[in-house]
């Protein structure tokens, strides 16, 4: 009697570990899966280059649009508000895009501001004939060195 | 006691077996992950083409004394970005490899070695680079542009 109640308490102090363990484990699992979900790092990734790539390529006086569809569909999932989807930093010549948990920012060399005028949803595109949401800023010269969101 | 001893045994053995299972199915996923969404979308041939370009319509619009006095401003290129992780070299008339050479008129960065090894090719630590020749009047202008930008990821 006294043995049984001894190996039945073993056992349940086995099991609280074993489940601990278990927990941690599939919670520790969770968290590296959620945070390539939807593949947002890859994309966020891939927009902040080719938004630099354009910039790189602008004069002061450029007015750009950019196609940013699939970067919305993604914010959306991932319940990310659009205005803060990029952000254009002027102090530091940076561009981030925020599509999932993280921040991804690359550099721009080309000496000239951005003023931001935001996401414009549902925008006739001429080529496929859909309606896409698209990026839309204004590249200037340098005037003053402050963040703008 | 010796029957106690060797359910003990047992039970710590499962438990190893235990841990070792959760390290595979951990280590598994994990490298599956890390393959499929791990590598980095790869720009910095496209920076450096784009240096390069930037600094070669300079060169043509601009006299090479200005370029040499006061590159950044001439070229209209943002000096902390361009410092921290682009490479630049303007070799005017150049005798020797404007790479290895010490005259130059212009020179941003070190190490312009690494740019022209081959070997490094699949190597994404490196640095990428464009080196080219610009014909400006009776000048032969040399001209290495390199990048060595990764995507930072911020909290």
């Amino acid at each position: 009697m006294i043995n049984k109640k001894a190996t039945e308490g073993e056992l349940i102090f086995d099991y609280i570990i074993f489940i601990t363990v278990l927990v941690l484990f599939t919670a520790g699992m969770f968290a590296v899966i959620n945070n390539y979900k939807n593949g947002a790092a890859v994309w966020e990734d891939f927009y902040a280059k080719e938004v630099v790539k354009v910039i790189n390529n602008a004069k002061a006086g450029d007015e750009i649009f950019l196609d940013v569809h699939k970067a919305t569909e993604i914010a959306k999932k991932n319940e990310q508000s659009f205005s803060s989807i990029f952000l254009f930093n002027n102090l530091n010549n940076e561009v981030c895009v925020k599509i999932g948990e993280k921040r991804s920012c690359y550099s721009y060399f080309n000496d000239v501001d951005i003023i931001p005028l935001g996401i414009e949803l549902a925008v006739p595109d001429k080529i496929s004939g859909k309606y896409v949401n698209v990026l839309h800023f204004n590249v200037t010269e340098v005037q003053k060195k402050d963040e703008i969101k | 006691m010796r029957l106690n001893n060797k359910g003990d045994t047992g039970n710590q053995m499962m438990s190893l077996f235990y841990v070792f299972l959760m390290l595979v199915v951990a280590v598994g996923l994990s490298t599956g992950i890390f393959i499929f969404f791990g590598a980095e979308y790869q720009f910095k041939q496209i920076d450096a083409d784009e240096m390069y370009l930037k600094v070669s319509d300079c060169v043509l619009q601009n006299s090479l004394d200005e370029i040499g006095n006061n590159f950044y401003s001439v070229c209209g290129i943002n000096k902390p970005v361009a410092e921290k992780y682009f490479r630049v070299k303007i070799c005017v008339n150049g005798n020797s490899d404007c790479v290895v050479s010490d005259s130059s008129l212009f020179v941003l960065g070190s190490d312009f070695q690494s740019c022209v090894l081959k070997g490094i090719k699949d190597n994404s630590n490196f640095p990428r680079c464009v080196n080219g020749f610009v014909k400006k009047g009776s000048d032969n202008v040399e001209i290495i542009a390199g990048s060595q930008q990764k995507i930072r990821r911020i909290a």
